[in-house]
């Protein structure tokens, strides 16, 4: 079953305004070097945006109203440089934001991304959830930040940064911040870096796969929780190294 | 007025400590510095020292992250103070407060007037002594670092400024030009001091500095475990405290390294402290901070050696009008080493605590593991929480977790204990032990129970 959805060029800069309660599912494609895309969501809208693309440089900026939803995944392969930054504020009550951020980085590239959210009124709810995979002799660098204005009481946000590096070379970098000035919320971070797991490929090269089979299949499980709600067939031609 | 014991290596031969005719005015120049070293009879070098240090202080800006340290005065305060000025305190103008929390804590009347500056010394002459006799036996060198440079020179030499270079930063640079007071400890190899090592023995007033420059060295396989400070409030009428620490860890031995902090609240406290952990050795950290106005320290951990350790707890508690940026600094910079820093502060009434951490993973650091936590208590609405962690790790085979949470006190957590006949700032005091509990119980045991009636102290009337 196909879901339906609309797919977007950008060019540049982009706009787009969700009405008050519509429900969209959006595919933007990246296409120019440097790409601006501003986000505003209305009252009750439930909005999904995928964004992919290998530019050199893109930002995201949204605001987010009462009781509305935004879910935004950045799809992102760099076999070059990748500068992005996104930048959301949950402007009205009971709004939330879910992003999900899959980077994987090849040859030398070097990822440079940035990810905060702002939390400004009560009853808000908030999610970051990074995956990146650094291979070969890249360099994947994220920075996160999670900023509870006061008044913004009843927050619940949460941010979990997870680096894969497979290749010799590969580093990573993790800098996730909270700032939070009100008191009565739930706000915390996790980061991780690390390899694949030695059992966990053993146990598939155990059952017959070769390493190259056993890695990917690994490598998609731990791809997948940033890859909740796109399109199969997006996730399809992201997780397929010719991507 | 105490006279040096003559020492055959001494450079100048001066055999008693001089006095100035005039004292020392507010106000930092080279004149003042060499006044300084002049005082205390230093080497050459370590005067030569201290005048580059003041260069670099002078040509250095303020850190543009971290706390508001745009206040600060340094031309009007006085970076040496003659033993006797330091007495003029007057009982009559210790705050209030701080004589209602020595009370509270149950402080005995001689400690009172020497944490307020207003006793000469605070005799526990007797407990030290027997100690001393026991150290002499084991080879360990305990003293103040002013008689340590007099006494030890060649060692002091070959350690001082190696793990923290005068021009670090601006801090460290303005400690190294007017240093005074602090300890040294050398602990010979194989040496276990099962006892730990308390500044506060050898504490008088003129060792209670706020320039103080300590130094630790421990060789080869030893275990030292050096404690200082206390978390009864000190009233100081300094208002700057920048201290510089160095620990020098050998191959297999192990320093911890304990601070209760607790200086009145109009002090900014600048500390830079760093050890270099050699292979196999341990270096732990155990950091408290309850006072002052502006705390900035990180207590770091370069891992230069193959399999050694850095363990940091850091406690921050921040209550009205203070700012405490602390964190812990771990560096690996060898194959196979491991860091684990666990961090918990707790903001009330309008204070601010921020957790700020460096983990960085050079690329020689094969197969190193690392964990940190941190956990933070926001009491109130008006009071603030910050964590600014950064995870640069330049090797491929790492595993490195991080997290950390926020919360306040859970309103079930505050009920269940309330419907068991508590009040309520009781069961916010006893929930608060044990969110600091994994610290505390690190602790030697009076510093605990210390510890403990201070946080209740501070939470009065803080919870709602």
């Amino acid at each position: 079953m196909k879901t339906n959805y609309k797919t977007i060029e950008c060019k540049g800069k982009y706009e787009m305004v969700f009405k008050s309660r519509s429900v969209e599912l959006v595919v933007v494609k990246l296409a120019a070097e440097e790409c601006n895309l501003t986000l505003a969501v209305k009252e009750g809208a439930g909005v999904h945006v995928v964004v992919l693309g290998t530019t050199l440089k893109y930002s995201v900026f949204g605001t987010i109203q009462d009781k509305a939803r935004l879910t935004l995944s950045c799809l992102s392969t760099t076999t070059r440089s990748q500068v992005s930054a996104v930048s959301l504020q949950l402007v009205g009550e009971q709004a939330s934001v879910y992003v999900q951020t899959v980077a994987r980085s090849h040859k030398m590239s070097q990822l440079d991304a940035r990810c905060t959210l702002e939390h400004v009124s009560p009853h808000t709810v908030g999610r970051i959830t990074a995956r990146r995979v650094v291979e070969d002799d890249s360099k994947s660098s994220f920075s996160g930040m999670l900023r509870i204005m006061p008044g913004a009481h009843g927050t619940d946000t949460y941010l979990s940064d997870k680096a894969l590096t497979l290749g010799e070379k590969s580093t990573a970098k993790s800098d996730p911040g909270l700032e939070i000035l009100a008191d009565d919320v739930k706000a915390s971070h996790g980061a991780t870096i690390g390899r694949l797991s030695e059992e966990e490929l053993f146990y598939l090269r155990s059952r017959g796969l070769d390493y190259t089979e056993a890695s990917s299949l690994l490598v998609e499980a731990f791809l997948k929780p940033a890859l909740i709600g796109v399109p199969l067939e997006l996730q399809q031609q992201y997780l397929n190294p010719n991507f | 007025m105490t006279t040096a014991a003559p020492n055959q290596n001494y450079e100048f031969g001066f055999h008693d400590i001089m006095e100035p005719v005039y004292s020392i005015p507010p106000g930092l120049s080279e004149r003042v510095v060499e006044e300084i070293s002049h005082i205390k009879c230093e080497p050459g070098w370590m005067l030569e020292r201290r005048l580059r240090a003041l260069q670099a202080f002078e040509v250095r800006q303020l850190p543009t992250w971290g706390a508001d340290l745009s206040q600060i005065e340094f031309q009007k305060i006085r970076y040496y103070l003659k033993p006797s000025e330091r007495q003029e305190a007057s009982w009559d103008k210790v705050p209030a407060k701080i004589k209602q929390t020595f009370d509270k804590l149950g402080i005995p009347q001689a400690e009172q007037k020497f944490l307020s500056g207003v006793g000469a010394q605070y005799d526990s002459e007797a407990v030290y002594h027997n100690l001393k006799e026991e150290w002499k036996k084991l080879g360990v060198i305990f003293l103040d670092m002013d008689s340590a440079l007099r006494e030890y020179p060649d060692i002091v030499k070959q350690y001082f400024g190696t793990i923290i270079p005068l021009n670090d930063n601006k801090f460290a640079a303005l400690n190294t030009a007017v240093w005074s007071g602090g300890s040294f400890v050398y602990v010979p190899a194989g040496v276990q001091v099962n006892v730990p090592l308390q500044a506060y023995f050898r504490l008088n007033a003129k060792n209670m500095g706020q320039f103080e420059r300590t130094l630790i060295i421990a060789e080869e396989g030893s275990f030292v475990n050096y404690v200082e400070g206390c978390t009864a409030p000190v009233y100081a009428v300094d208002s700057l405290h920048c201290a510089v620490v160095e620990i020098i860890a050998k191959p297999y031995s192990r320093v911890r390294y304990t601070t209760m902090q607790n200086w009145s609240n109009d002090v900014y406290n600048l500390v830079t402290k760093r050890a270099v952990a050699e292979e196999g050795a341990v270096v732990e950290w155990v950091d408290g901070n309850f006072g002052s106005k502006v705390t900035m320290k990180y207590p770091s951990v370069f891992m230069k050696g193959r399999g050694s350790r850095a363990d940091v707890l850091s406690l921050a508690f921040a209550g009205p009008g203070q700012h405490q940026d602390a964190g812990a600094k771990a560096v690996h910079l060898a194959a196979d080493t491991s860091s684990n820093i666990v961090s918990k502060s707790i903001s009330v009434g309008g204070g601010r605590t921020s957790y700020r951490g460096l983990l960085h993973i050079a690329a020689q650091a094969k197969n190193a593991k690392s964990k940190v936590k941190c956990d933070a208590l926001l009491m109130d609405s008006r009071s603030r929480s910050d964590t600014y962690p950064t995870n640069d790790v330049r090797t491929s085979d790492a595993q490195v977790e991080h997290e950390a949470t926020v919360s306040k006190i859970g309103d079930e957590q505050l009920f269940y204990l309330r419907s068991r006949g508590l009040t309520e700032n009781e069961a916010a005091s006893m929930i608060v032990s044990g969110f600091i509990e994994p610290i505390a119980k690190e602790l030697p045991l009076e510093y605990a129970v210390e510890l403990n009636k201070l946080i209740n102290l501070e939470m009065e009337g803080s919870v709602g």
